[in-house]
């Protein structure tokens, strides 16, 4: 099962536990216990790289399994023929590109267009793309879990 | 070797399998049975390759104890019918081994061969009588110890306790024709088949490392646990040994004995030490005239770039240095045994020269022979991962197989652990490195 964390949450789920919401850390246990697996590539590899906190926990993540780096050319490759494409809305091809080279159907961010761009079919084919949206205040309820339970994976 | 299975094996308790592949890195906690399984592999090629009933379960460096101490403590209270029982498989080629207590130690009371087209098994009843039993698609043959006659001196060779192996019943193929009376007659064809079950590991072997000769050299061994390094040493005969004792003496009589060959090991030697970032040059500085009984110096020395450090004695170098080159040897020297098993061979070296051991432990495995290391050292560990993805060294992704030891209640659990094109790894447990990421985030307070 594989997940991708936007940058604008990457602070969320990797902060200190005291400031962080019961939905992050429910997101951050599922990572670590292994039953889904954080990947990273391209340019978002270098945006969640400037949080040095992510960068420590992915390094160990990376070496246990439970995160995995997918070449950048191949996300290159992919975000190139997006960009020609033209059917996204947000500023995050390299966010969808990585989804498709990895297989990720689980996106963890608070963009609006990039959700709207993440469940759309013709830019995420199936299976459909899901998007696990929290406020910082959100506790973890049932559909989050459904939702963690049930993302999927090509890696 | 693509497996090995062990059952009532030391902490192993039930039936499992390890993949092993030209490079097999085990890792897991103190006392999880990474050492069991090692020394396993190299009694099984004694076993099942070399013909031995009683292979030796106290070898150095693997130094098992008796049946007692091999056997799982599940099985210590079934009084005679104690048994544990492992195999290795190579390509299309398996084999099983039964082993209960003969004497002191373990013996092998059944050993079955098999491929797709024949099967072959051996077996010793426990008044000591001893069977034999060859199969093709033809039909089976029973041969009885006790009734030679029917058999002839080939096959009671074959079945003779103290050499019973698989050569000795090609041996008797090619030496009998009609081997069994009242049954139908092998066929060259079966003789064949039969013939091709024992050699196929061979010629797999050899396919697989492009050697032109079979070779059946039992597994080399080294172990962490090094002989303290000494200033100078007295030339010998320099016997190589787990410990890497006779490591000095070994150099320095190739080199006065051979010049070429010492040349060709040297200029090996030096690439691994530059590879390892350990050293650039070695030599053998005699502190005589005579070679032949004058002790001697081994000195290394590090180019770097803007200054040429002057020669040093290894002892002068640091712990790291010595104790790595047995393992340099062992990883240059031509190649007697086609496999070669390490323990810890990152042990006293800086993470640096650890991950380039990684990297040339990936250039030997993907050309010369199959090598098991048991390591505790992520570096050497993220080296191989980073080799494989940049395809540094030709060792593709199905050609490193980790093996992460787990306690359970019951034993110890051995996971199949694999790379993939990326360098990522997979198909692990949750527990695996469960450690180092409670540490990590506890550390880093998330």
């Amino acid at each position: 099962m594989c997940a991708i964390v936007d940058k604008n949450v990457v602070g969320l789920v990797f902060s200190d536990h005291r400031g962080r919401s019961e939905a992050a850390r429910k997101f951050l246990e599922y990572i670590d216990s292994g039953k889904l697996r954080l990947v990273v590539g391209g340019r978002l590899a270098e945006e969640l790289a400037k949080s040095s906190m992510f960068r420590s926990w992915l390094a160990e993540a990376v070496q246990s399994g439970t995160a995995s780096f997918i070449p950048t050319q191949k996300v290159d490759e992919v975000e190139q023929r997006l960009i020609q494409e033209g059917k996204f809305k947000s500023d995050d091809p390299h966010v969808l590109a990585l989804a498709r080279v990895a297989g990720a159907r689980l996106l963890y961010t608070h963009d609006d267009a990039l959700t709207e761009d993440f469940k759309n079919p013709a830019l995420i084919p199936e299976p459909r793309g899901k998007v696990y949206r929290t406020s910082s205040t959100a506790r973890f309820g049932k559909h989050h879990r459904r939702m963690l339970d049930n993302a999927n994976c090509r890696t | 070797m693509d497996e090995v299975t062990i059952e009532y094996f030391r902490c192993f308790q039930e039936r499992q399998t390890a993949r092993l592949a030209p490079l097999t890195l085990l890792v897991g906690q103190n006392s999880t049975g990474k050492t069991s399984l090692m020394a396993m592999i190299r009694i099984l090629w004694h076993a099942v390759f070399l013909g031995d009933q009683r292979p030796s379960f106290k070898d150095e460096p693997f130094d098992l104890g008796s049946f007692r101490e091999v056997v799982h403590q599940s099985r210590k209270d079934d009084g005679p019918d104690q048994e544990f029982s492992a195999g290795i498989a190579v390509g299309d080629f398996k084999s099983d081994v039964k082993f209960r207590k003969g004497g002191v130690g373990p013996e092998v009371r059944r050993l079955q061969m098999k491929n797709a087209v024949a099967a072959a098994t051996w077996a010793l009843s426990p008044d000591g009588h001893a069977t034999a039993e060859v199969k093709t698609s033809n039909g089976s043959w029973h041969i009885d110890a006790d009734a030679p006659d029917i058999l002839g001196p080939g096959l009671t060779h074959f079945m003779r306790q103290e050499n019973w192996g698989g050569f000795s019943l090609l041996s008797h193929l090619n030496a009998n024709p009609s081997p069994v009376r009242g049954a139908l007659p092998l066929t060259t064809g079966d003789k064949l088949a039969l013939q091709g079950l024992i050699l196929e590991p061979f010629f797999a072997i050899a396919n697989r490392y492009s050697e032109k000769d079979l070779r059946v050299q039992p597994p080399v061994a080294t172990a962490p646990v090094r002989s303290r390094p000494r200033r100078t040493h007295d030339p010998g005969p320099g016997s190589l040994d787990p410990e890497g004792a006779g490591v000095p003496e070994h150099l320095a009589a190739l080199s006065y004995s051979d010049a070429e060959q010492w040349k060709i090991l040297k200029r090996a030697i030096e690439s691994c030490g530059q590879r390892a970032g350990v050293f650039d040059e070695i030599d053998i500085r005699p502190l005589g005239d005579d070679s032949s009984s004058d002790p001697f110096q081994i000195q290394v020395r590090t180019n770097t770039r803007d200054n040429e450090e002057q020669w040093r004695n290894l002892i002068d170098v640091g712990y790291g240095v010595s104790q790595i080159l047995p393992v340099i040897l062992e990883l240059a020297r031509p190649v007697e045994s086609y496999m070669l098993i390490l323990q810890q061979p990152e042990v006293h070296l800086h993470p640096s020269a650890q991950a380039g051991l990684g990297s040339m432990l990936c250039e030997v495995a993907a050309t010369k022979r199959q090598i098991l290391v048991e390591t505790h050292s992520d570096h050497l560990i993220d080296r191989v991962r980073m080799d494989v993805r940049d395809r540094v060294s030709g060792l593709k992704p199905e050609d490193v197989s980790i093996l992460y030891f787990e306690r359970e209640t019951d034993g110890v659990r051995i996971h199949n652990i694999r790379i993939d094109n990326d360098g990522n790894i997979v198909d692990q447990p949750p527990s695996y490195r469960e450690f180092f990421r409670q540490e990590l985030n506890r550390s880093l307070g998330i």
